[in-house]
């Protein structure tokens, strides 16, 4: 039988790809028609929801005695009924994997490339996601770690720049909850608290390798909180600079935003800034995601995730474009699909199922261990 | 079992290995030298045979028969007559004749106690110790041989660095010769902890390698790992360090040294300090380091002899060289090709009527200068010294005015090109200068292919790859990633030396400053 090589990240690790996680689509693809100027406000309830969700993870699998969510899943539902829901998470992963690639594709054609056809631009995105996951999840960790700086210093130099154009209008932001606080609930949940931070269930799988599991929780709790912020910041950078009509109507408002920098007459157009941070933001949070999905399939068949790399990444760039005509049907489908029919019960309601079977069966195994303590 | 093996070597006797290669290839299977001269005498004429500088002379040495042996090319002939034959004839008033190989060591103890000698049990050393410039005395009756260093001496004076120039600090560098290097490091470092091990590899240099490291400090795992492979080694020749590098690194399949070299004896000095293990190859002056990270590339042993604001400063200007180096072209054929909206206004009109002439793409341009470039410096490095005016002034002139003014490369192309070629002479290490000149022509060719975003695709798959690669177990990138907040104090910039007191932590594998309580109170030298 196949053993699996276990391979360890570090504490700082986990969190830059957390952070790296959460903010890599997030700050640049715009929601929350609904909160209108007071989205801002909404993207900290959600942080809030997505600390809570980091902290859930984190319980969820320490009260399973370290072991990750295919080794959980295995082991309560037994071998068959398991096969086919950790088939189920292989699937949910390589969705969201496509609609990544596709997002990034879309921006890319609206943005730098539009004569571009969109399947270059994703074959060769997933070229590179193949090139880090095929390496392990050390080195995804390693790239993750010296991206980090790059992306966090452009994210603020944008913000800075457009700071410094003088563009920034915060009577935009009022009036604060003119509505009360329905439409902000409305668009906290399910949509926002499941994209991103929901998404994290796919840490279930990487949290397992840290070398230090104790100081997981806190560590991916804090990760979120700074990944929080920086949305939340981004968010009210956006609706300030562009108005909260103009910012729901742009598919990409912080591009939009960064159109309007000009400084001393030499820092323009720097949107381009924003596409290479979406782009490594993309390329580390799908290769999260699809090594998420890959090692679903190691424990399936018992073989290396390596075996599987490259036909699952012949398929993800077809899919990325079968999924949806354009670009408008794409969004549509994230906005009202995805989030009721797979982000609900994959980040929500099998984890919570698992837990109280775990939690049934540790307190079986405690009375017939005659009450010692583990 | 004495007598048994009496008759082994007895038995082997009659069909003996006769020519010098086997006799150096059967060590496991070694026969004892013969207590009879003449059957020595003949046997080592045969191996011998066909050379002219082979001398094997009948001498009387204690009042017995016995034969002197030595190649006259490898052996200073002052050094036979005083230290052997002198001595020889002094041994003619001894009275009684030596016959046991216990007298021989006495007998040695009396007359050549002051050289180096060696005693030999078996043929195949008798050949190798004559091949390495000994002189090797044997005495009728008597099993053990003695070898004599007589090896002449002629070697290179220790010179100042050519390939690591500083301005300020010590001048000197390694030569060919492997003890002379050794007592260049040992001179250093004086600690009783300094280890050099011996190794001989190459089936037919018997090059003799050098491990050297401080036993107190160099991480024990990675010390056993380079022993291994260096065991494990199995070719004929090792000529340089360079051979030895490429047999013993981790991934061959890369265009970045996985290996560090130098020829200046305190930088190698101060890697040992480090925890580091040097190897010493005799007949090369670059002494290799390892285990070694990206950022050991960057750094120049004048960084701590100089003032820390100036080094630190001098740091930063060679990591952006070294960036310049291989993205500049990229960058130029990015915006030009794809991206004009992000050049400055005013500055894409002079582009653009730079560029009008023009007849080629970008990219033609731009490979086109480079693969000149490439091949003035090739030209430069290996033409006789005579001719080099010539091809200084074609380079200069023909190629680079002329092109321009012909109307075949921009002016500013020029430029960028110029810029490249010379920072990626910025790096203090040759080979890993070396590296930005493979990944720049490909990074031109998939931006050619996809403008920036092909360029970062391109940034992104050699950042992937450095990730991934490892120098004796160190993750290359190393501290950088894996991140370790505490070795940031020698990385970008230099801190002052009063900071810098503990060793850096990557190869210890994890632990936290990977230091036992004793070295540490001694770790303030590094």
């Amino acid at each position: 039988m196949y053993t699996i090589k276990k391979e360890n990240i570090s504490l700082w690790q986990l969190f830059v790809l957390i952070l790296i996680f959460v903010i890599g689509t997030t700050v640049v693809v715009g929601a929350g028609e609904e909160a209108k100027q007071d989205f801002w406000f909404a993207e900290l309830i959600a942080t809030a929801i997505g600390m809570a969700f980091a902290w859930g993870y984190y319980y969820f699998l320490r009260t399973s005695n370290g072991k990750n969510l295919y080794e959980v899943i295995e082991e309560t539902c037994g071998r068959i009924i398991g096969k086919v829901l950790i088939f189920g998470y292989v699937i949910y992963f390589f969705y969201i994997v496509t609609r990544n690639i596709r997002d990034f594709g879309e921006m890319m054609k609206v943005t730098i490339l539009p004569i571009t056809p969109i399947e270059v631009i994703s074959i060769t995105m997933m070229f590179v996601v193949v090139f880090i996951v095929i390496q392990g999840v050390e080195v995804l960790a390693r790239v993750t770690e010296l991206f980090t700086p790059f992306l966090v210093f452009f994210l603020l130099l944008v913000f800075f720049l457009i700071f410094a154009s003088e563009q920034i209008h915060f009577e935009n932001l009022q009036p604060f909850l003119a509505e009360g606080f329905k439409p902000i609930f409305s668009s906290v949940f399910p949509l926002r608290s499941s994209f991103p931070y929901g998404e994290m269930v796919v840490f279930t799988v990487l949290m397992t390798s840290v070398t230090r599991f104790n100081y997981v929780g806190k560590v991916s709790v804090v990760s979120i909180m700074v990944g929080g912020l920086l949305i939340t910041f981004s968010q009210v950078i956006q609706i300030a600079t562009l108005g909260e009509d103009v910012k729901n109507r742009t598919l990409f408002p912080l591009l939009s935003a960064s159109r309007e920098i000009s400084v001393m007459g030499f820092f323009e157009r720097v949107d381009i800034l924003v596409v290479f941070i979406l782009m490594l933001g993309i390329l580390i949070k799908v290769s999260i995601l699809f090594y998420g999905g890959l090692k679903g399939l190691e424990s399936i068949f018992n073989m290396s995730y390596r075996y599987f790399i490259i036909p699952i990444s012949m398929c993800i760039p077809l899919f990325s474009i079968v999924n949806a005509d354009n670009i408008v049907e794409h969004f549509e489908e994230g906005l009202l699909v995805v989030p009721y029919v797979l982000h609900l019960p994959f980040q929500m309601g099998i984890p919570i199922l698992l837990l109280v079977l775990v939690l049934i069966r540790n307190r079986k195994n405690k009375k017939v261990a005659g009450g010692v303590k583990y | 079992m004495k007598v048994f093996k009496r008759i082994v070597s007895e038995k082997r006797m009659h069909h003996q290995p006769s020519t010098a290669s086997d006799l150096l290839q059967n060590e496991k299977q070694a026969a004892e030298i013969s207590t009879y001269l003449k059957l020595n005498e003949e046997r080592y004429n045969k191996v011998f045979d066909k050379n002219f500088d082979f001398s094997l002379k009948q001498i009387h040495i204690a009042g017995q028969e016995g034969l002197i042996l030595y190649l006259k090319s490898m052996v200073d002939l002052n050094k036979i007559s005083e230290q052997i034959m002198e001595r020889v004839a002094q041994t003619q008033r001894q009275k009684d004749c030596i016959t046991t190989s216990k007298q021989l060591r006495t007998f040695q103890k009396d007359y050549f106690a002051s050289v180096d000698v060696e005693f030999l049990q078996y043929e195949h050393e008798v050949v190798w110790y004559v091949l390495s410039g000994y002189t090797v005395i044997l005495i009728a009756g008597i099993k053990t041989g003695m070898a004599i260093n007589t090896a002449s001496s002629e070697q290179r004076a220790i010179e100042q660095s050519n390939t690591q120039t500083i301005i300020r600090g010590p001048k000197d560098s390694f030569t060919e010769s492997i003890s002379t290097n050794i007592s260049l490091i040992r001179r250093r470092i004086k600690n009783p902890q300094l280890i050099c091990e011996n190794f001989m590899v190459g089936k037919d240099t018997k090059t003799s390698i050098c491990i050297t490291y401080l036993e107190s400090v160099a991480n024990p795992e990675i010390v056993d790992e380079i022993r291994k492979r260096i065991k494990g080694v199995n070719v004929n020749a090792i000529f340089d360090s360079g051979n030895l590098e490429e047999l013993i690194c981790d991934q061959v399949i890369t265009p970045f040294p996985t290996i560090y070299h130098s020829d200046r004896p305190d930088t190698v000095a101060a890697s040992i300090i480090e925890g580091k293990i040097a190897a010493i190859v005799d007949g090369t002056p670059f002494v290799l380091t390892m285990p070694v990270v990206l950022t050991d590339f960057f750094k120049v042993s004048e960084d701590y002899y100089q003032g820390f604001l100036m080094s630190s400063f001098v740091r930063i200007i060679r990591y952006v060289a070294f960036t310049l180096s291989w993205i500049l072209p990229a960058i130029y054929i990015g915006l030009t090709t794809f991206h004009h909206e992000l050049i400055p206004t005013a500055l894409v009109f002079t582009l653009q009527a730079q560029r009008e002439g023009v007849p080629f793409p970008a990219v033609v341009e731009i490979l086109l200068m480079e693969t000149t470039f490439e091949i003035l410096r090739e030209a430069g490095v290996r033409m006789p010294r005579a001719v080099g005016q010539a091809v200084s002034i074609v380079g200069t002139l023909v190629i680079g005015q002329a092109a321009v003014e012909a109307g075949v490369v921009s002016n500013l192309l020029v430029i960028i090109v110029a810029l490249t070629a010379i920072a990626s002479f910025v790096s203090p290490i040759y080979s890993f200068g070396n590296a930005s000149r493979l990944l720049r022509f490909g990074l031109i060719l998939i931006t050619a292919a996809l403008g920036l975003y092909g360029m970062i695709i391109g940034i992104v798959l050699v950042i992937t790859h450095l990730a991934s690669l490892r120098s004796f177990g160190t993750p290359y990138l190393a501290p950088l990633g894996p991140f370790i907040v505490e070795d940031q104090k020698d990385v970008f910039v230099r801190f002052p030396m009063r900071q810098l007191k503990k060793r850096p932590a990557y190869m210890m594998d994890g632990t936290k400053t990977g230091m036992s309580a004793d070295s540490k109170q001694e770790g303030g030298n590094s």
